[in-house]
């Protein structure tokens, strides 16, 4: 039986800005600038936006979490926009697709007609990512900086090392996706990578360890930029130029998934999988059921994962190439497949187009469908 | 509780992201034989980084980092 929620709903207008390492722009003009780009690629006009869902947090532990500098709060950008009469205004925990999901579940209320989201970063230029100099924590920090372990990247090291040891995984085969993730960035102008020569194994395997085993290439770059979309209704969508139906979205039960867009993995045509780290995808492919768990590792060879394979993955080059957005860039990518709009990186007859962003134990996934499906 | 695990998984951080490490050094999961899926994030010390290994039997050491902070770190167990 379909479920009420198939295809209801639609992203009807996404954008981004340009991805920097460095920049002498504020987040709230990023933000903003990205907002406005997506409400005008929806066909729609500002004053007609009656809802926003917002994702501010920055994760990292240097970070200011200070709202117009490194953040920026839903209060702050209803604010900024002339929101303030909204139907409905919130911000999300976790990531990029958790503010599809919440739009969703806002749209299907039915008290909103059209609601904006936007997902900014901002990499601060005279601080080091991630580095930090407390000399006394608290909460969950307290079972980690004490030991040296600072970054989110020591956590996925330790998951690589038993993955490696359990299944008998190698770096030879975990290149493949930091490969993959710099071929495909060359068909996003947006990208870091893009313009960047092939990344080669000799080149993979002789860069330095961050997190070892992770190298320098199993990390995605911390960037500013944003990315924005415009969420509406299916009977609204039917008059935009463009749109992304949502045929389907769950949280961390991928099962639910695709019951919900009523179709198996082997019908997907084009996935976007969280890669903050590469092995992240790793994880995802075995928990979507693309592969038996333990078995990613090699079911991520012999061009299977390729933009010519039989499941492009992160065809914008992910965070990996792109820069950590994370997880905006993967649900950009997602709803412009299911457009058909994503120009050279386009996937040849996309009817199931897969997003999933998260971490392994919380985790945002949906499906878009183009409007002739 | 004995103070003796094993090594569940560990990594060799090579990054000075926190304040007062001097890397490399080594950060793991280690298993405490009390409970299966029972762990600490912790540090293996006096045991040279290529000889750490998942499986390793490991107890545990007790370092004073100021008054009233005492960290439990672990090392390789005695034969």
């Amino acid at each position: 039986m379909k479920r009420d929620r198939t295809k209801k709903l639609a992203v009807t207008g996404v954008s981004s800005t340009a991805i920097e390492r460095s920049t002498t722009r504020s987040i709230t003009n990023i933000a903003i600038e990205a907002v406005l780009s997506a409400v005008t690629d929806a066909g729609i006009s500002l004053n007609e936006v009656d809802g926003y869902v917002g994702c501010p947090d920055a994760p990292n532990p240097t970070a200011a979490h200070a709202d117009g500098f490194d953040e920026i709060s839903c209060r702050f950008m209803v604010a900024a926009l002339g929101l303030q009469n909204a139907s409905w205004y919130q911000d999300v925990e976790g990531m990029a697709t958790g503010m599809v999901v919440a739009a969703a579940h806002a749209l299907a209320a039915g008290t909103c007609k059209y609601i904006v989201g936007v997902r900014a970063l901002y990499n601060p230029r005279d601080r080091r990512y991630s580095a930090t100099d407390a000399a006394h924590v608290a909460g969950p920090q307290q079972f980690k900086i004490p030991y040296g372990l600072g970054a989110a990247g020591g956590r996925f090291a330790l998951w690589m090392q038993r993955y490696m040891h359990d299944h008998g995984a190698t770096r030879e085969e975990l290149f493949e996706v930091a490969r993959n993730a710099r071929e495909n960035a060359q068909r996003n102008p947006l990208a870091v990578w893009n313009g960047s020569p092939e990344l080669t194994l000799e080149q993979y395997l002789s860069s330095r360890f961050i997190y070892e085993p992770m190298c320098l290439y199993d990390a995605d770059m911390p960037v500013s930029g944003a990315v924005a979309f415009v969420m509406t209704t299916a009977d609204r969508a039917l008059h935009a130029p463009h749109a992304a139906y949502l045929s389907s979205f769950a949280v961390n039960d991928a099962r639910r998934l695709f019951e919900g867009a009523e179709i198996l993995p082997k019908d997907v045509q084009v996935a976007q999988l969280y890669d903050g780290f590469s092995l992240m995808v790793w994880d995802w492919l075995e928990r979507l059921g693309f592969c038996a768990p333990g078995e990613a590792h090699t079911f991520t060879q012999n061009g299977r994962i390729s933009r010519n394979g039989p499941l492009p993955l992160n065809t914008f080059g992910g965070a990996l190439g792109e820069g950590r957005l994370h997880g905006a860039g993967h649900v950009r990518e997602a709803a412009l497949q299911a457009m058909g709009r994503a120009e050279q990186r386009q996937i040849e007859g996309v009817q199931h187009s897969l997003v999933q962003v998260g971490v392994p134990e919380r985790s945002w996934m949906l499906i878009f469908a183009p409007r002739s499906a | 509780m004995s103070g003796c695990g094993t090594i569940f998984s560990y990594c060799v951080m090579h990054l000075s992201l926190v304040a007062g490490f001097a890397p490399p050094y080594v950060v793991a999961d280690v298993e405490l034989q009390e409970q299966r899926g029972l762990r600490i994030t912790t540090n293996i010390l006096n045991c040279a980084i290529q000889d750490v290994r998942i499986g390793m039997e490991v107890t545990v050491t007790f370092e004073d980092r100021e008054a009233g902070v005492t960290l439990p770190q672990f090392e390789p167990a005695q034969p």
